[in-house]
């Protein structure tokens, strides 16, 4: 699979020359993630860890197959490769991005500042250390990007950019988790019809988008801290006439009165948070939630759910792509984080779905029917991934 | 057609104004911070590699197929699906050839030269019964 172009109007073509750029990021993430990955770990089976049980090393966790592999050839090359990829993702999405300006700058405008703008905006918010302290993803300028005369830039760059990344394994729309999350409980708990959806952590709304259409009478909306990303998805999503709201708000502090949604989702979004905030988050979820409704986050799996060497692969992203919590968050008890924050240990969600936007509805139907087991592509970008959620009903 | 402002389908460059770098210091996979930075440049190179492999395809495309090539039909033509399906393969096999090395045994050069030696010194080769 490899990336098609973005289907809105806000989608940068950039030269021939640049699309296939991005096309050879694309195939260098895929090869790198399939085939250098599995010789990767050819290499940790057939050769490290054998020589570590002779020298009676201890290998118990990620951090020690981490050690481990830090001297060999193998792991210099998929590490080298992979870090100068995520720059490439970028570089190659920036410069159509920069060639486009006025056009999308024009573009966003228009849909924003309509009366019938769903874009709320609060710009006295402050934006968290997480985001700001570092560029996340290695993203140049992070998720709060706005450059000159384009104050959506960090949206654009997401999308664009996740799209290159992905290569072409996030739908056609970069909205399979979103599908995949919603198809789930609207097949699987079919007397369940939440009227009010909310979406944490949304940046453009990708995956906000993707609730609406599972759940059509419902009114949704998606929050953020990043103006820049706000300002991008509101357009997106009236550009694909989805109408969803968009507004700046910090998920540890919801402006929304209690007992008052169906649904809190958020997607690939607690990992980027402190173990503190991430309480917070569990906390105001409650909070809000009417009895009755479901919080539900797709998540990287635990990491008492791994190997070592699985817990290791994962890692890889929190020491060398900016994601500073991305190990920290699958080292906690999944479990105690809901009960602490109030719910109900016999009402606990958890789940594993295959992607939908690739499969017959049917399929897909039938195949969530199977309890799915934590796998070494649960939650990894590679051949066979599988999403991974958990929640709970209040 | 979102092809904005280009004037041809080559990449113009005015980084100028762009900030394309990401914040802080890059780590060290190798022994040597020059083995990273040439990785970076290796990469960058096959990337333009690709580029141009692209173009070409493109114009060799439109030149069997028309006859006259300008800068509007280089901007309209996309390949088939088909013809970027076997772009795919060819692109994966192109990886394949380049990391090669990567996943191959390697030895230092001390070690290949004891063994060469080894070799040469090994009285039962070339001896006949």
């Amino acid at each position: 699979m490899m990336p098609a172009a973005l289907e809105h109007k806000l989608f940068a073509k950039g030269t021939s020359e640049q699309s296939a750029k991005q096309d050879f990021v694309s195939g260098l993430r895929a090869f790198t993630l399939n085939n250098m990955a599995e010789a990767m770990k050819s290499r940790f089976h057939d050769e490290i860890e054998p020589s570590s049980v002779q020298k009676h090393q201890v290998l118990e966790s990620g951090k020690d197959v981490h050690q481990a592999m830090k001297g060999d050839s193998l792991f210099k090359y998929y590490s080298s490769i992979r870090y100068n990829a995520q720059e490439m993702v970028w570089r190659s999405a920036l410069r159509p991005l920069h060639q486009s300006k006025t056009r999308l700058s024009a573009s966003i405008a228009a849909a924003n500042d309509s009366s019938d703008s769903k874009l709320k905006l609060d710009l006295d918010l402050e934006i968290p250390r997480n985001v700001v302290a570092l560029d996340v993803h290695l993203a140049p300028g992070s998720y709060h990007r706005e450059d000159e005369a384009a104050d959506w830039m960090g949206g654009a760059l997401y999308d664009h950019g996740l799209n290159i990344f992905s290569f072409g394994m996030m739908g056609k729309n970069l909205d399979d988790i979103g599908q995949s999350m919603s198809q789930y409980v609207k097949h699987k708990f079919r007397s369940f019809t939440p009227s009010i959806i909310l979406d944490l952590g949304c940046t453009i709304g990708h995956n906000t988008c993707a609730w609406k259409l599972a759940y059509p009478d419902a009114k949704v909306t998606g929050i953020d801290i990043a103006p820049a990303c706000l300002r991008y998805g509101n357009a997106r999503a009236k550009d694909q006439d989805v109408d969803v709201k968009f507004e700046q708000m910090n998920a540890t502090d919801l402006n929304l009165p209690d007992n008052s949604v169906d649904v809190v989702f958020s997607s690939m979004f607690l990992h980027e948070l402190s173990a503190k905030d991430i309480r917070k988050v569990m906390v105001e979820a409650y909070r809000v939630l009417r009895p009755g409704g479901l919080m539900l986050h797709m998540e990287l799996p635990p990491n008492d759910s791994l190997s070592a060497y699985d817990a290791f692969y994962l890692d890889w992203d929190g020491y060398y792509n900016n994601e500073p919590f991305y190990k920290s968050f699958r080292d906690q008890d999944f479990t105690q984080l809901r009960l602490d924050a109030g719910f109900d240990r016999s009402k606990l969600v958890e789940f594993i779905t295959p992607q939908y936007s690739y499969m017959a509805p049917e399929d897909y139907a039938r195949e969530i029917e199977v309890d799915a087991k934590f796998g070494e592509n649960t939650g990894r970008l590679a051949e066979g991934i599988q999403w991974y959620g958990f929640g709970a009903w209040k | 057609m979102n092809n904005d402002n280009a004037s041809t389908n080559s990449e113009e460059f005015d980084d100028g104004a762009i900030l394309l770098d990401t914040r802080g210091k890059r780590p060290i996979f190798f022994e040597s911070a020059h083995v990273d930075a040439l990785m970076t440049a290796l990469l960058e190179s096959m990337s333009q590699l690709w580029a141009t492999r692209t173009q070409v395809r493109h114009l060799e495309q439109l030149l069997i197929g028309k006859g006259i090539v300008g800068v509007e039909e280089l901007a309209k033509f996309t390949l088939s699906s088909s013809e970027k399906e076997k772009d795919q393969e060819a692109m994966q096999a192109f990886f394949a050839d380049a990391f090669r090395t990567m996943v191959s045994g390697s030895q230092t050069i001390d070690s290949r030269q004891a063994e060469i030696d080894e070799f040469q010194n090994d009285k039962t080769i070339g001896k006949h019964k």
